[in-house]
């Protein structure tokens, strides 16, 4: 087994916001039991980042970090880089560790993308000869070689994010943690950044990643966390670990508010009176069920889903078309459907209510969260009609499948179940 | 592989001084930031520390010495303003650049981690260029005044040494101080301007007299340009009151370095 790395050990960590002119010459002279403090000036005052954290971290494992603002994702990182202090609990480091709570830190303006370069590295701990050892695949990776002595004020904002994630891919740290790194960047510069990620990651480096994108995340970690209120609520295989940080984002969204964000679980009905839609069409019903069961009971990779849309029609007109759109819990698009090519003859030139089901065979979706949007077209008037309100569900593997994937690593929304043969080439 | 332990504040009493040492080139690389920075997009670049001294030993000579007619006794007037102000405004830059470095580096102090003392340490190495042109010109003037070398010109770096502490120390628990209570932004540079009435820069320390001596003394400014004076233009050897004021500099030092180190911890969550 590798050795530990990182080894957290009760790390909590809590802020003082009293701002008067005495408690803050107490603090500074730490004359002060801050008991006692916290009994002069309340516990209002107090706001706890990280409660009780422990964890060990091994060489070369790829931890991710997720969780909601305030969460304490970036205090937990600035706690293990030393940068702030912890309250109570301790750390230990074995091996060189850079932070990265922000790409490009102290970066000037007026500096040329070379002295920033050399200040930028010196700031995140490489010494002058681990740069110039660098400096040809930083400048390559970076691609704003022909500017590199020009003042990084003139680059675009994409050419600074390119020099800037540069150095901090070429650190020479053996542990490395990056807060949010991803932000900036197009698609190709996204793509070998991940390259490079992974890079390091095959160089047997230690690497700690606060995201919040799910599914970058999901490709290239090891190991997640989940923090919650500073706490870590779970801690495993990514794979097991998203579909609950998922679910746990979106319940508590959903015991918040009913409305929130629109999305409601697997079904929603209106009365008449404020349902959406126009003089036209008003929609009654939406709902997403197992084709074999009705709207409780786990969905599983297996089972084919129906998705139906309830509507009444008011006016005898055959201009409309329904549907949706799925999209997977990073909210990227995985398909969307209508019923363009379906026969309307039932509902055409008749008023009267209306079920829409179009059903999603089994074993295409991957296990995860979906979000669906509905759709109105109006064929006459060439308009597409996004309702403002959609559902979600849940897919989770079949019991079968998950111990055949548990050696492999399935990405993505989609898990096809294709069809395969394997011939005799001769 | 070394391990770094990472732990709640402790109580210990630290100077930090150890911290700075290994991080030394870091300190030069912020050093060297400061210089290019300050020449960026500047067409005449260095000419402008160049034109600062010269305009200063014009102005100072002309007013002090002959509108106001101060006299500083055999020494001409010129060479004597000039070292005096030689020390003076390294001094005032050593003072408020370091003071305000973490308020103004705020974005760093807040992402990075590194020993934060480097920042207010470094200003000693980025003020050496302007101090270092300075010094060049005072070369030049004690040669044209006919000036001989002497040996007790050696002792000349103690006497910078000590200037370059009395910079620190002011710039060190302003930046200490500045993190919380950011008021000192505001009061501090002006403070440090309104210090050259009571050193002598432009008159000698004799002009003064009675109680106010004592101000003097206790100013180890004073001290420090008295030493300049000696060493290199002759005059008087310094009194030994001025040890007082080394004295109080010495002690403002370390518990400067002391108050700075304790509230390092909690300069990210503060500033």
């Amino acid at each position: 087994m590798k050795p530990v790395v990182i080894k957290a050990e009760g790390i909590s960590k809590s802020y003082n916001l009293s701002r008067s002119l005495l408690s803050g010459v107490q603090h500074e002279l730490g004359a002060v039991d801050p008991r006692i403090l916290q009994k002069a000036y309340g516990s209002g005052d107090k706001i706890t980042a990280l409660s009780d954290i422990s964890f060990e971290v091994r060489q070369g494992e790829v931890i991710g970090v997720i969780g909601r603002n305030g969460a304490g994702k970036t205090t937990l990182l600035k706690t293990l880089a030393g940068i702030t202090k912890p309250t109570s609990g301790y750390a230990e480091i074995s091996g060189q560790m850079a932070a990265i709570l922000e790409i490009g830190m102290g970066f000037h303006s007026d500096l040329t993308g070379m002295e920033n370069i050399f200040f930028n590295g010196k700031l995140m701990g490489m010494s002058k000869n681990d740069i110039r050892r660098q400096i040809d695949n930083i400048i390559d990776f970076s691609g704003v070689s022909e500017f590199i002595n020009v003042p990084v004020k003139y680059y675009s904002k994409g050419m600074y994010a390119r020099l800037a994630f540069a150095v901090v891919a070429h650190l020479s740290a053996d542990i490395i943690l990056l807060d949010e790194v991803f932000l900036f960047g197009d698609v190709d510069f996204k793509k070998a950044s991940f390259q490079r990620i992974n890079q390091l990651i095959s160089e047997g480096r230690t690497l700690m990643i606060v995201t919040h994108n799910l599914n970058e995340l999901v490709s290239v970690c090891s190991r997640v966390f989940i923090l919650r209120n500073g706490e870590i609520i779970a801690d495993g295989h990514p794979e097991q670990i998203i579909p609950q940080y998922v679910e746990e984002v979106f319940s508590s969204i959903h015991k918040k508010n009913k409305n929130i964000r629109g999305f409601h679980d697997r079904l929603k009905e209106w009365e008449t009176s404020d349902s959406p839609g126009n003089d036209t069409v008003r929609v009654r019903r939406l709902s997403v069920k197992r084709s074999e069961g009705d709207h409780d009971g786990t969905i599983t990779n297996s089972d084919a889903i129906d998705i139906c849309f309830t509507f009444e029609k008011l006016l005898p007109v055959s201009n409309y078309d329904f549907g949706f759109l799925l999209k997977d819990s990073g909210d990227n698009p995985v398909f969307g459907s209508t019923t363009m090519q379906c026969d309307k003859s039932v509902m055409e030139n008749s008023t009267g209510v209306f079920t829409a089901t179009g059903t999603i065979p089994g074993n295409l979706l991957n296990s995860g969260t979906f979000f669906l949007h509905f759709l109105i077209i109006e064929k006459s008037l060439n308009q597409v009609n996004l309702l403002p309100e959609g559902l979600f569900f849940k897919v989770e593997l079949n019991d079968s499948l998950s111990k055949e994937i548990a050696s492999s690593r399935f990405i993505g929304p989609l898990r096809p179940g294709l069809q395969w043969k394997i011939s005799n080439e001769k | 592989m070394q391990t770094r332990r990472i732990t709640p504040n402790s109580d210990k009493i630290s100077t930090g001084l150890g911290e700075l040492f290994s991080s030394l080139p870091l300190l030069f690389a912020f050093a060297r930031r400061d210089i290019k920075i300050k020449y960026a997009q500047t067409y005449m670049g260095i000419f402008w520390s160049v034109f600062q001294p010269i305009s200063a030993l014009v102005i100072v000579s002309l007013f002090f010495g002959k509108l106001i007619h101060l006299d500083s006794g055999e020494t001409p007037y010129p060479v004597f303003s000039f070292c005096g102000m030689l020390g003076w405004f390294y001094f005032v830059y050593l003072a408020g650049h370091s003071g305000l470095s973490l308020v103004t580096q705020q974005d760093i102090v807040r992402k990075a981690s590194f020993p934060k003392i480097v920042l207010p340490f470094s200003k000693a190495i980025s003020g050496l260029l302007d101090y270092g042109i300075w010094f060049v010109i005072l070369i030049i003037l004690l040669i044209v005044y006919g000036f001989e070398f002497k040996f007790r010109m050696f002792l000349f770096p103690a006497f910078f040494m000590i200037n370059i502490i009395a910079g620190l120390a002011v710039g060190i628990w302003v930046a200490a101080l500045s993190v919380r209570y950011r008021d000192l932004y505001q009061i501090v540079p002006y403070l440090i301007g309104m210090s050259i009435f009571v050193t002598p820069v432009v008159y000698p320390v004799e002009t003064v007299s009675g109680w106010m001596r004592y101000v003097l003394y206790l100013n180890p400014m004073s001290g420090v340009l008295e030493g300049y004076r000696w060493t290199l233009l002759g005059t008087q050897i310094p009194s030994s009151n001025f040890l007082l004021g080394f004295g109080l500099l010495l002690i403002l030092f370390i518990t400067g370095l002391i108050f700075f180190k304790r509230t390092e911890n909690k300069i990210a969550d503060l500033i």
